[in-house]
């Protein structure tokens, strides 16, 4: 090699060497998200666990493809449906259009399969939950490392507990009637869900059976009696965190439920010791709340009505305008009539014409639901709506008799939807307590219940008495019904107590499809577990709940 | 022109020298082609001396020689000829083309190969075929032209281009999706920004051999484009247009398609109900049914668009439409009259449309340097409203030799582009949009809407009205018109959608590249190569702010723009050299890096002050919804290759690659990848002299190794699937919180392809007849997995690599020169390609799932069954039974434990519920027995003509459209079109239809089963083309070198077991009408070269 060649050589070498040691580097996300070690590492680490579990239950995205697919709220909607309570009333007036109502393998599980362990929506509820409780597992591994973090170990496992309550109510297969084919629950008696607890490993988890309603409820009583401990004297800094007086509400619930079984448990009461103990803590829960029933000026306000957290809230979900997910992804794009953007202007939810004549006249609560009449005179004080918008000007539908001016949308906002959408929905109000109290009393005193419910409904009817004749605890039932219309805890009520759902008897404004009435508790109200979670647990394969669609027909 | 000058100079000084010698004398003559046009620039020597010329500008050449001597002629792409002076002064010589100059030589990683030195497998297109596609899209020119790739596509709109499979799925979860590679860089942005123009050819690379310098993210295959250089010679300008129409070319299934056939199918959906199902007489049931035919309750239509003569029936009791009947209905309705007239909403919303096209290139070369120049102009309407394309490109590729050891170069294209989509598209996902049934997607509702409903709103006298804006009025099927209440769709019309809401996307493309070449010793040579791709996009949406979901909010504009840069560096080292004449050595090694940002910003608002203003600050509310991200991917490898020969007839080589990907953890993001490939050139051994009469080449070739594949995803989540990874979202109080939205594995690598490819390949009677077989066996292992956990865990997936897949197959390419002759060519070429699919190995945790038959274990997923030793595109569906012959209703296959053995037993139901959870049986595989293409072409004097063709044979293809239109109305979901089967079902005098009955209100008679799988055999005419170059005689004189002109169709017709199923959809198997109609596009065009 000739001198100069090699020269040349040795620079260019040099020269890419430099190129050479670019060496490759770690990429981190920069947008609006972070892994795992970014987290563990930012100044809010401690503050974000723990506020991670009131923000997951707005803005957890199951990816099923549907527009209530927006978290808990668009599960009460789910459950709400369900149950028959609500339903899309504008059909019944040409133009109108029961499928803007979104939540519809819900509101026609006699038509659609998508509540079997292969439908699209089967895992709405499952995936949900299990979802909520990996955010309670994480703080509470995180909590229970730093005893200057107990008060929120306290409010971790509360949450813990809230979720599965939810879950042991809608999972235990209760005996239902079918009218097509045959449902029968008894291979699956007394099975809840599987308990996935802080720690557990990929092999516990992959062969985890349904936890039986005994041990169930043994684990679920052991977070809420941690949480009593350890939340005694804590406040918490906003009302999307449970406080004490929550932690005794979700005991009255649980109370509640198992007041409904004459099964006999070790260390878990049932039937009349569990209504005398879910009494006691409705009772501990009002007092301890110190919450003022919601009084009428604040239900019929048409502007602040059920979007604001108010003092008879004591526990909710509160968004910004961060959590709303989009225009329509949102609880009161689907519930609001007056938001115009939306579903709700749309669909209208509704109120069974059967329960609406029910309702006394002097009922303030009836107000908010339109009459048989449509008079706009009457319901325009309850809503945003002008004159035009109800009669369904520019290709918007006419609002149809029934439809509910409950829930409003953010400063009563129609057209904006970043705005509008921008809601508190109620997780747990005082009245919920107060009627637990009723009818918990009810089932072992019917004396000492009927004041109970008498003192409760004069804050709602003047005048109001107990209808001679009507069965109390149904009578309590009902007005549980009114009282918590569109919020979705009442079909837990009617599953525990077996009744019927009545859509459809004649004269019915349910749509079509919903025209629905069973003998007893509906076979759908036993959640059926997706086929997607039996498959990566052993423990389910052949344990699931039986498939409930198509056992009633509709009556159209 | 240096070339000319030296060889002209040499040939006078040689002139001069030898005049001396006497016996010369001076020879002169001509040049020319096969087609008799003139060679320019042939160079032309006195054999044994150094004597030569070059012909001039009409092919003539003059020299001296002496009389007994010889000439050779040379020029490249011609064959070298060699001419006896034989005493004559004037000799005219022929030069026939050299077909093998460009065929032999392939692109390769780093470099080209040549053919019969070439141990792997690779097919290459040339630009011939490239620029017949009028597309934007380089893709649809591959579609059919290579064996063992497939080609799928969903959607027809311009610029969504092919989803392509080498060699069959490679991976479950991961991307399968081959690496595009542009003169020697990774390309990941849109294929649309290149010029099919600019491109001087493809390389599909598909096995291991070939991959393996691609190791790290060849997995998938390889893509590799070379853009145009200059040929020696004389500077080319040349000139391409075109013009041509679009239609759709998608066609339509046998459906109702006039009111009047539509209500009697209707009327039988309800009759049946009212006598199967109600208990009616026929009297009753006929009175019944014309009650509710028309009316806004569940069952009913909404509209009476038919005039029958006051008080009687629209359908009779013959189930016939009333003979009086006619077409359109006057209604009173609010005091004005309206006149209902029903549309035929396909034809309403695709149409005719214009497509132009412009391409203009110079080119120049000397020896010493090279210089490539274009322009390009593409202006091509969809064929529906709002959606078109147009496109400006440029490029620029230069080099030059500055030393005898410095070579420099540079390549720089810009494209600009808009592109209106018209319609809602669903590529991020979000099922909305084209390809679903409902959600504002106007394909679906123009596919399934009864040909009784209008599309607009007319008049008493039936012009269509107009609204205050001084727009159509579109029926929305609201009441407005006439009070009638369509009973789907909602209450909108998204085919005014899509006239007045916007999808845009406009940018700019950019790619700079440079390289340095440095010839340091004897065949050892350093070459630095350096890349920038930028793409800046910006998105617009606009959703109007008169009818649909934003009218309220005063229509919305949503934003984005995104800027995606990406950097490549290599460094290549390599030597080549020969010993002892015989022992060929080439070697490299190289190291590369390539880093890519994306960078994205977004924002929106509602309250536009104007439709026609598309900007955020045109509109007045803010939608709280902006944000803004960056998104990194780093990749880097260090590679070996050794190639060797031994008198180009043994040849084998080897290459390793080690690369590291940023999607994997830094503990595991280093993988290794090899191959090995082997050639044995047969027919250059002694022994096979007697064979060289008709056999010319024959090779044997084996290679085997591995390539990687990291490519998760597209979305941000993807890159960081090692990682737990969380939404920050607000708190609700002020704070930040996080939420997990994936569980991270920190232990996921790289997911291996292990390609094993045998093959020969032939040539006979001097390659008049040429192909090559190959066997392929593609293994993946340790598969980049998304693993199913156990809801109970609180995520629903985490990525493993975990699990085995086999595609194994053959693929045959022929080509045959039927007919040689000068003024007559015909060649005829043919691909086919055979291959199955099979799992290997999964993962135990997905083993919790038995078939309802009990043979087979694995998972479900909606309609298939992942199960060892089973396809992965098996279909997993009930099995139709056929029609219980006393009900009409539909029977599908169920199990159930017999009472008698204990053992599992088949029995029909007609639960579908039941046999959808219990009955399930693997259905056969979608992929094909074979596919493939073939291809002729004729040139006849200056007439060409050329037509290819795909096809597949076997398969299976799920018929949703063919299912949507055989479905029984329910509730109140009326009003979709039916099929022509229908009138074939069940009923008391046809109880041996295959069809179920067909009546309002069965739920699930048509639930998704076997019965709606078809064969998917299709054959399809991609493309013909007709041309015609003038004689360049008449052309010379308008100094004009070469001018054709050519019509030219694509996607010209297709064949398929079902009218109206389009099984090119996807390779799974899953056929969807919900798309952009594919496009048909038939052009005239004009090239010229001067």
């Amino acid at each position: 090699m000739k001198m100069n060649q090699i020269i040349k050589f040795t620079a260019v070498l040099l020269g890419s060497a430099v190129v050479f040691a670019g060496c490759i580097e770690e990429t981190f996300p920069e947008s609006g998200y972070a892994t795992g070690g970014q987290i563990a590492e930012s100044p809010f680490a401690q503050d974000g666990v723990l506020s991670a579990m009131p923000t997951i239950l707005i803005t957890n995205y199951v990816d099923i493809e549907e527009h209530f697919d927006f978290g808990y709220p668009g599960m009460l909607g789910a459950m709400d449906r369900l149950a028959g309570e609500v339903f899309p009333v504008s059909g019944n007036l040409p133009g109108g259009n029961q499928y803007y109502d979104r939540w519809q393998a819900y509101l026609y599980p006699c038509n659609l399969d998508g509540l079997d362990a292969n439908g699209y929506v089967a895992p709405f509820f499952y995936k949900n939950y299990y979802q909520f409780v990996y955010a309670a597992n994480e703080a509470i591994t995180l909590f229970s490392q730093n005893e200057d973090s107990a008060q929120n170990l306290g409010v971790a496992k509360a949450f813990r507990a809230f979720f599965y309550l939810d879950m042991a109510r809608l999972y235990d297969p209760l005996p239902a009637k079918a009218a097509v084919g045959s449902y029968d629950v008894s291979a699956v008696a007394g099975l809840t869900v599987p308990i996935a607890r802080e720690g557990m490993t990929m092999e516990e988890l992959e062969n985890n059976p349904r936890a039986t309603r005994e041990e169930m409820f043994t684990f679920i009583f052991e977070d809420l009696d941690a949480a009593e401990k350890l939340m005694a004297d804590y406040t918490p800094a906003t009302r999307n965190l449970p406080s004490l007086a929550v932690v005794y509400g979700l005991k009255a619930r649980a109370y509640l439920w198992l007041g409904g079984f004459d099964e006999q448990y070790a260390a878990i009461p049932t039937g009349e010791a569990a209504y005398r103990k879910a009494a006691e803590y409705a009772r501990k829960a009002i007092v301890a709340s110190g919450a003022p029933i919601t009084s009428e000026a604040q239900w019929l306000d048409k502007t602040t009505g059920f979007n604001t957290v108010i003092s008879s809230w004591m526990w909710a979900m509160i968004q910004s305008t961060d959590t709303v997910l989009n225009n329509l992804l949102s609880w009161t794009a689907h519930m609001s009539p007056d938001a115009i953007w939306g579903y709700g202007n749309g669909a209208q939810p509704g109120i069974s014409v059967f329960s609406y004549n029910r309702i006394a006249a002097t009922d303030f609560r009836k107000k908010i639901f339109v009459g048989p009449d449509r008079n706009y005179a009457a319901i325009s004080p309850y809503t945003n709506l002008t004159a035009a918008e109800f009669e369904g000007e520019d290709a918007m539908a006419p609002i149809a008799p029934f439809t509910s001016f409950k829930f409003h949308t953010n400063g009563g906002e129609k057209r904006n939807y970043s705005l509008g959408n921008v809601t508190s929905i109620p997780l747990m109000r005082v009245e919920e307590m107060y009627l637990i109290e009723a009818e918990a009393t009810a089932h072992y005193d019917a004396a000492a219940a009927r004041p109970l419910l008498q003192s409760f409904m004069a804050t709602r009817a003047a005048g109001y008495s107990i209808p001679a004749g009507n069965d109390l605890v149904e009578e309590i039932i009902f007005q549980k019904r009114i009282e918590f219309w569109g919020e979705g805890i009442i079909l837990h009520d009617l599953k525990r107590l077996n009744m019927s759902m009545q859509n459809g008897k004649s004269g019915t404004n349910a749509p079509s499809m919903a025209q629905i009435s069973t003998d007893g508790r509906a076979p759908w109200w036993n959640c059926v577990i997706p086929l997607s979670a039996v498959q990566q647990n052993k423990a389910l394969s052949g344990k699931n709940n039986p498939n409930a669609t198509y056992t009633y027909k509709s009556v159209k | 022109m240096v070339r000319k000058l030296v060889l002209s100079l040499i040939a006078i000084l040689g002139a001069g020298a030898l005049f001396v010698g006497a016996q010369n004398r001076q020879v002169s003559g001509t040049v020319s082609g096969p087609d008799g046009a003139p060679v320019v620039g042939a160079t032309v020597m006195v054999d044994g001396t150094l004597i030569g010329t070059t012909s001039g500008a009409n092919g003539s050449f003059s020299l001296s020689a002496p009389a007994d001597g010889s000439l050779t002629v040379s020029f490249i792409g011609y064959e070298s000829k060699t001419v006896a002076i034989a005493g004559k002064t004037h000799i005219d010589i022929a030069l026939a083309e050299d077909t093998q100059a460009i065929d032999d030589v392939i692109v390769v990683a780093f470099g080209t190969a040549r053919k019969e030195a070439f141990t792997g497998s690779a097919k290459m297109i040339q630009s011939d075929d490239l620029i017949k596609t009028q597309s934007s899209n380089v893709q649809d020119a591959l579609v059919g032209k290579v064996s063992g790739v497939q080609f799928a596509s969903e959607s027809g709109r311009p610029g969504s281009g092919q989803k392509i499979y080498v060699r069959g799925y490679g991976s479950m979860s991961a991307q399968n999706t081959p690496l595009w590679v542009v003169d020697g860089v990774p390309y990941e942005g849109d294929v649309n920004n290149i010029n099919a123009a600019d491109i001087e050819s493809i390389s599909v690379l598909k096995d291991a051999a070939s991959n393996a310098l691609y190791g790290a993210r060849g997995a998938n295959g390889v893509i590799m484009v070379t853009t145009k250089r200059a040929k020696v010679g004389d500077a080319v300008v040349s000139f391409d247009g075109k013009w041509g129409l679009n239609t759709r070319a998608l066609r339509t299934y046998d459906i109702a398609d006039n009111a009047g056939e539509y209500y009697e199918m209707h009327y039988k959906a309800l009759y049946n109900y009212y006598t199967l199902d109600q208990g009616y007489d026929p009297a009753a049931a006929n009175i019944a049914a014309n009650q509710l035919l028309t009316s806004n309750i569940a069952g009913g239509l909404g509209y009476n668009v038919m005039t029958v003569p006051e008080g009687q029936n629209l359908i009779g009791t013959n189930g016939r439409l009333n003979p009086l009947a006619t077409e359109g209905r006057l209604v009173d309705y609010n005091g004005q009259q309206y006149l209902l007239k029903p549309d035929n909403w396909l034809d309403e919303i695709y149409k005719t449309s214009f497509r132009q096209e412009y391409n203009v290139s110079v080119s120049g070369a000397t020896d010493r340097s090279n210089f490539y120049a274009s322009l390009g102009y593409l202006d091509n309407t969809g064929i529906i409203d709002g959606s078109s394309n147009e496109r400006y490109t440029a490029r620029l590729r230069a080099d030059y030799q500055a030393k005898k050891w410095l070579k420099i170069g540079g390549n720089m294209s810009y494209t600009h582009f808009v592109w209106n989509n018209g319609n809602k598209t669903n590529d991020d996902g979000e099922s909305q949009g084209e390809g679903n049934a409902d959600g504002g997607n106007a394909f679906a509702t123009a596919v399934r809407m009864a040909p009784i409903y209008p599309v607009y709103m007319r008049d008493g006298n039936g012009n269509i009205m107009i609204d205050k804006y001084g727009m159509k009025l579109y029926d929305t099927g609201d009441g407005r018109n006439g009070g009638a209440l369509r009973s789907n769709g909602g209450v909108s019309n998204d085919l005014q959608n899509i006239q007045l809401n916007r999808y845009i996307n406009e940018g700019n493309a950019m790619m700079a590249g440079g390289f340095l070449d440095f010839n340091l010793y004897k065949g050892l040579k350093l070459t630095l190569n350096g890349n920038v791709a930028l793409d800046e996009t910006r998105g617009t949406e606009v959703q109007n702010p008169f009818y649909g979901q934003f009218a309220s909010s005063g229509g919305a504009v949503f934003k984005s723009h995104a800027r995606d840069i990406a950097y490549n560096l290599q460094q290549l080292l390599s030597y080549s050299e020969t010993f002892a004449d015989k022992h060929n050595v080439d070697l490299l090694v190289g190291h590369e890096m390539y880093n890519r940002k994306q960078y994205s910003l977004y924002g929106s608002k509602t309250v536009m002050f104007s439709p026609d203003n598309f900007e955020l600050s045109g509109a007045t509310v803010d939608s709280s919804r902006s944000g803004s991200s960056v998104l990194e991917y780093n990749n880097e490898g260090y590679f070996f290759r050794a190639q060797y020969n031994y008198d180009e007839k043994y040849f084998v080589s080897g290459s390793y690659r080690r690369d590291a990907s940023s999607r994997f953890h830094p503990d595991h993001r280093w993988g290794n990848f090899w191959s090995a490939g082997a050639a044995w050139l047969i027919s250059k051994e002694g022994f096979m002299d007697g064979t060289k009469g008709w056999l010319n080449m024959l090779k044997l070739k084996v290679s085997y190794g591995s390539q990687g594949n990291d490519n998760l995803g597209t979305k941000a989540e993807t890159y960081f699937r090692y990682a737990d990874y969380y939404s920050i979202e607000s708190d609700g109080n002020g704070g930040v919180t996080s939420v997990l939205q994936q569980k991270g594995n920190p232990d996921i690598t790289w997911e291996t392809n292990s390609n094993l490819n045998v093959g020969i390949e032939f040539g006979f009677w001097n390659d008049r007849l040429r192909g090559g077989i190959d066997f392929f066996n593609r293994k993946t292992s340790d598969m980049l997995f998304q693993l199913a956990t156990p809801v109970e865990a609180g995520y629903t997936s985490i990525w493993t690599n975990i699990g085995d897949m086999v595609n194994r197959g053959v693929e045959i390419e022929l080509g045959a020169d039927l007919i040689r002759t000068k003024n007559l060519v015909w060649d005829f070429s043919v691909n086919m390609t055979h291959y199955k699919n099979k799992l290997v190995k999964l993962p135990d945790q997905y083993k919790n799932n038995t078939t309802a038959d009990g043979r087979h274990v694995g998972r479900q997923t909606s309609s298939r069954f992942y199960t060892e030793g089973e396809s992965i595109f098996s279909f997993y569906l009930p099995t139709y039974a056929g029609v219980e012959e006393k009900t009409g209703k539909s029977m599908w296959y169920t199990y159930r434990t017999s009472e008698k053995t204990g053992e599992l037993e088949r029995v029909t139901t007609t639960d579908y519920s039941t046999a959808s959870a219990e009955g399930r049986e693997l259905q056969g595989d979608a992929l094909p027995d074979l596919y493939g293409g073939f291809n002729t072409s004729l040139r006849f004097y200056g007439v060409d003509l050329s037509i290819g063709f795909t096809y597949q044979i076997g398969g299976q293809v799920l018929d949703q459209g063919y299912q949507a239109y055989m479905a029984s109305p329910g509730g109140t979901s009326t009003g979709f079109n039916y099929h022509r089967d229908l009138l074939k079902s069940w009923s008391e005098d046809n109880k041996g239809s295959n069809i179920p009955r067909f009546a309002y209100g069965d739920p699930n008679q048509n639930g998704t089963s076997s019965r709606f799988l078809t064969d998917a055999s299709f054959l399809n005419i991609q493309n013909i083309t007709l041309g015609y170059t003038l004689p360049q005689r008449i052309t010379r004189k308008f100094l004009v070198e070469k001018l054709r002109v050519y019509l030219a169709c694509d996607n010209v017709w297709y064949w398929s077991q079902r009218q109206g199923l389009d099984p090119r959809q996807s390779i799974g198997g899953i056929s969807n009408p919900y798309y952009y109609a594919p496009i048909r596009t038939f052009s005239g065009g004009l090239s010229v070269t001067f």
